[in-house]
């Protein structure tokens, strides 16, 4: 998997749970620039991805992901493992 | 886009030269006559912003007053009691009003006489007792006040080593303050009004803030709102003294007073300072007559203890000028002749007690209290209330309010069947 | 010693800054040392005792910290086991100070337990510090933070702009800058810093403080159980909540200032939360260092293993649109409420700061559960937030100065006494000047069931027109932030892509309008840090 596609699963999983079908991620897109993806709804991501990709990130690792390609990238680690 | 360097450069000149000139325009209005600068016409003659610093203000002018005569008290004496007046005596002059405003206590009265014979000069000295203050404890703070270390003398009248530091201190705060800076300011924008607050050289007050209230509001509403005050007041004492045994408090403080005067031969007149009828009869029908009547006979004992060199005026009665109507609500233009509202006579009123004091042909208001006048003077009040106000003379606001609840004797009636 | 003391601005902070300037321009290592030694000096000012709390807890949270530098990857239960330690250390360490007459007295109220309570000496600032010491622990375990000496660690504890009151940092923020910072003058750094030190003193001092002596009273008096009209209980509940909010507005800005002055950025804390337009929102303007660290701390590790369990044993979790009571109890509701249970004992050791954290908790429950139902009842998201922005805000505003008056208020029974008041349960009653003054109004506010009341009509009107500037300010001009944002006044701040309209001409620029119009600002801080004492004669 590429990290394009993870990228657009990412978003998939994203806009389900918030609603909203006019979300669009990028690498370097930070939680501010989503108005609703607050603390609450990020655990919730990162839960749902761990689902989606049969994973589990370390708790230190998901705070300090400074943006979405962190969480590409964290994907591709943990599953080339 | 500017240059940081620039920036703080003129931001430390610009900041520097305004604090100069906060400091210079502080001290020439001297907003708190605290370092006597001269008053100059148009800008600093009539000084209004004292009003909620007088302790401070009046500790100053006192050390430069060299006054032989001092009168102490709350703010019934602050504001009633002209030092000018024409009544004073020639040989009781000058005189200062050392009358404090707010947060009064007796102890006050016993330091800022301490203060007053401490500055030098003072033979004469008369203070003014509000019976209040005799129905609630004082408790001495704990630890020295602001207003402690800043008298020339401590409480045993030893010197007072945290004088200069205070001196500094206040000196420091009246010249860089906010607070300052806008007392100066008003003080200055204010001369226009001739009706301007003023805290004269000699510590006498102009009654400004009761003559605006008055145009405002009327009289009526001035003594309704007083009478709202009191009548809280006289059930917290009524409170207090439902249990209270033996001598009533803060005699302590008066028998120091006298003490303090004794000791540097200054002439004593003890003064229970005058009620408007409104205030008694609220004192009254809490119950709280007979101690009045307790604190008039131990202030007798006390002073009869002296073998004459006190003497104790009581102005505290139902004598016509503590009895005069109050006007009705709405009521905006009818002036009153004796009290501003029940608990602050005007300065006539205060004149008339200085002629009867110190005087001659005074009017007949009040009397020296003695051993031998005392009884016959509780009496002589019971017997003028019992005609003013339970036979509907007097129009007071309370008497007209609570009518039925006045606890008057009922009519002498004829024996018969009940 | 306050920021806001002559000593501070007159004395210490020239020494520090001098100092740190002179020997930065030799080496930097002894500018930090300075910076670290002017702080213990800072601390120590007020009590020196404290001193002796925090160097053990400084050095035995070190000592913990190489414990698990060297075991966390070669024995991690060790490492747990240590990190375990570690938290309890510094929770025990704070709760005996802060909480140990709470919890003592609140046995004595439930079971009549017998335990005396002795006044213990709270050390300055200990919540803010031991929070710090914690996440820094949790860091180094989990890899965050390597490479720290005992100097380095000293520096992060004790860095005085926020050593008191916050903003709550993390290590691996300041380090790096520690390590990178200049150490000697930038024109540029000190402009900034003067700025915001001095913005935050006039508001401390000039907008905050004067509110003190206005509500206080009032307090008093529902502590003692009098009942107050609409009136004044809105005026307890608007005047106290504007005073915190410019205390720590001001207090916020006075730490990135001095921060500033030695090239350190800090974090935000403090957005214009009065101008938030839900709970949620209000939460990520209000204390935004600790939001963050409790959302990093305890919300977050909760929800996620919570989250993982639950998915685990297959029951239903978030995600997709159909949320489900139960997830919501589980994976919201609960961890909301804990962790706003623990902020609100934080704030202080007291059944009102409880009850302030649960009231927050439920709040932001409400919040969620909206958030989540609304897509179905009301889809058109557009028109929803066109529609319900103000709304929120009006609901937000109320709820947040509601339950400023458990923070304020001495007991559970006078909040409540004052929120009946706020109700008006027991009626609305106006000075009778403003009667008097109305005319015609007067009788039709009579008729309405206001009543006249011998209170001052004078301090009534002072006290509103203080109250509705101070609400035009905080709820119209920009903050302190958006006016320096080209500047990076905090950690990630940036100007905005739209900046709001009234920052047109507030836009801080290093100029001469800028350098007078602040030197009139300093000067009005400074001419408030003393003041003679006044008694207020409120006659009329």
């Amino acid at each position: 998997m590429t990290e394009q596609e993870r990228l657009t699963t990412l978003t998939r999983i994203l806009s389900d749970l918030l609603g909203d079908e006019s979300i669009e991620l990028a690498m370097d897109t930070v939680r501010e620039d989503i108005p609703e993806w607050d603390s609450f709804n990020y655990i919730n991501f990162i839960v749902a991805v761990e689902a989606e990709f049969g994973i589990k990130f370390r708790i230190v690792d998901v705070e300090s992901f400074p943006n979405v390609g962190a969480i590409v990238k964290a994907i591709g680690a943990a599953r080339g493992r | 886009m500017g240059n940081p360097r620039s920036f703080l450069r003129t931001w430390i000149v610009t900041l520097a030269s305004l604090a100069a000139v906060v400091v210079a325009v502080n001290l020439l209005v001297d907003p708190y006559d605290v370092f006597g600068t001269p008053r100059i016409a148009g800008i600093s003659l009539l000084k209004p912003g004292a009003k909620n610093h007088a302790l401070l203000a009046k500790t100053y002018q006192v050390a430069r007053a060299h006054p032989v005569t001092v009168v102490i008290g709350s703010s019934s004496t602050h504001i009633g009691i002209d030092a000018f007046a024409p009544e004073w005596p020639a040989a009781m002059r000058p005189v200062y009003n050392y009358g404090i405003p707010g947060g009064y206590a007796t102890s006050i009265s016993l330091r800022t006489l301490q203060e007053a014979i401490a500055v030098g000069g003072v033979r004469n000295a008369v203070v003014f007792l509000d019976f209040q203050n005799f129905f609630v404890p004082e408790h001495p703070a704990s630890g020295l006040t602001e207003d402690d270390r800043r008298y020339h003398t401590t409480p045993d009248g030893a010197p007072n080593p945290h004088r200069p530091l205070q001196v500094a201190n206040d000196m420091f705060l009246s010249l860089a303050t906010m607070g300052a800076l806008i007392d100066s300011l008003s003080t200055v924008a204010g001369q226009g009004n001739r009706d301007l607050l003023n805290l004269a050289p000699d510590g006498s007050s102009t009654e400004a803030d009761f003559i605006d209230a008055a145009r405002a509001d009327g009289m009526h509403d001035m003594f309704a709102q007083k009478d709202a005050f009191e009548a809280e007041r006289a059930g917290e004492i009524a409170r207090i003294m439902a249990n209270w045994q033996g001598k009533l408090p803060n005699l302590d403080i008066v028998a120091a007073i006298i003490a303090c005067a004794r000791h540097h031969n200054v002439a004593l007149a003890l003064v229970i300072t005058p009620h408007h009828g409104d205030a008694l009869e609220i004192y009254w029908r809490n119950g709280l007559w007979p101690r009045v009547e307790q604190l008039k006979a131990e202030l007798t004992a006390l002073v009869a203890a002296q073998g004459g060199a006190v003497t104790l005026w009581d102005f505290l009665d139902y004598s016509t000028f503590n009895t005069e109507s109050v006007p009705r609500a709405g009521d905006r233009r009818t002036p009153t002749h004796w009290f501003w509202e029940p608990t602050h006579f005007k300065k006539q009123l205060g004149e008339i007690m200085i002629q009867r004091m110190f005087g001659s042909d005074a009017p007949a208001f009040g009397a020296l209290l003695t051993p031998n006048t005392i009884v016959a003077r509780d009496a002589e009040i019971r017997a003028d209330r019992q005609s003013l106000i339970c036979e509907r003379k007097a129009a007071l606001l309370t008497a007209v309010e609570t009518a039925g609840a006045d606890g008057c004797a009922p009519p002498e009636k004829a024996p018969g069947p009940t | 010693m306050l920021f806001n003391s002559y000593t501070f601005i007159f004395g210490f902070l020239p020494v520090a800054l001098a100092g740190f300037y002179a020997l930065g321009a030799r080496r930097r290592e002894w500018a930090l040392l300075w910076l670290t030694a002017v702080s213990l000096v800072f601390y120590a000012w007020w009590r020196p005792v404290n001193v002796l709390l925090i160097a053990p807890s400084i050095l035995v949270n070190y000592g913990l910290a190489r414990a698990l530098e060297q075991t966390s990857e070669a024995r991690p239960a060790l490492a747990r086991a240590i990190l375990v330690a570690g938290i309890i250390f510094n929770l025990c360490f704070l709760g005996y100070f802060k909480y140990l007459n709470f919890i003592e007295g609140a046995l004595n109220d439930t079971f009549g337990a017998g335990f005396v309570l002795t006044q213990l000496i709270l050390p300055l600032g200990i919540s803010f510090i031991t929070f710090q010491k914690i996440a820094f622990l949790v860091d180094v375990h989990g890899g965050r933070v390597s490479r720290f000496s005992l100097a380095d660690y000293g520096l992060f504890v004790l860095f005085f702009p926020q050593l008191i009151a916050g903003p709550i940092v993390h290590y691996r923020e300041m380090m790096p800058q520690f390590r990178a910072a200049p150490g000697r003058f930038d024109a540029e750094n000190v402009a900034v810093g003067l700025s915001l030190f001095f913005f935050g003193l006039a508001k401390k001092l000039v907008l905050a403080d004067p509110l003190g002596p206005l509500v206080a009273p009032l307090y008093g008096q529902a502590a003692a159980g009098v009942p107050q009209s609409m009136t004044e209980a809105w005026i307890a509940a608007l005047g106290f909540t504007l005073q915190i909010y410019f205390d720590f507005s001001g207090y916020s800005d006075m730490a990135l200032g001095l921060g500033r002055f030695f090239g350190i950025k800090l974090p935000v804390n403090f957005n214009s939360p009065l101008k938030a337009t839900s709970i949620i929102d209000f939460w990520l303007r209000w204390h935004v260092s600790l939001t963050r660290f409790l959302t990093a701390y305890i919300y977050n590790p909760l929800t996620l293993n919570l989250t993982r369990r639950r998915m685990a044993k297959g029951k239903p979790i978030f995600g997709g649109r159909s949320p489900n009571i139960g997830a919501f109890v589980n994976l919201l509701a609960m961890p909301t409420m804990l962790t706003m249970l623990v902020s609100g004992i934080w704030h202080g050791a007291g059944y009102t700061y409880i009850l302030w954290g649960a009231l927050h908790g439920v709040l932001l429950c409400i919040n969620h559960a909206w958030r989540l139902a609304r897509p179905r009842i009301w889809p058109d998201t557009k028109a929803y937030r066109r529609k319900m922005v103000p709304v929120g805000f009006v609901l937000t505003f109320v709820s947040v100065v509601a339950a400023m008056v458990l923070f304020r208020a001495p007991s559970p029974s006078a909040a409540l006494l004052l929120w009946k008041g706020m109700v008006g349960a027991y009626g609305v009653r106006l000075p009778q000047a403003v009667f008097s003054r109305l005319g015609v109004v007067a009788g039709w506010l009579t008729s309405i069931g206001v009543q006249p009341a011998w209170t001052s009509g004078s301090l009534l009107l002072a006290t509103t027109l203080r109250i509705v500037s101070l609400l035009a300010i905080a709820l119209l001009l920009p903050n302190t932030l958006q006016m320096l944002a080209a500047f990076e006044p905090a950690i990630g701040v940036k100007p905005a892509k739209t900046p709001p309209r009234l920052l047109h001409g507030l836009t801080w620029m290093p100029d001469r309008v800028w350098a007078v119009g602040l030197a009139c600002v300093a000067l009005a801080g400074i001419l408030s840090l003393g003041e003679l004492s006044e008694f207020l004669y409120w006659q009329f």
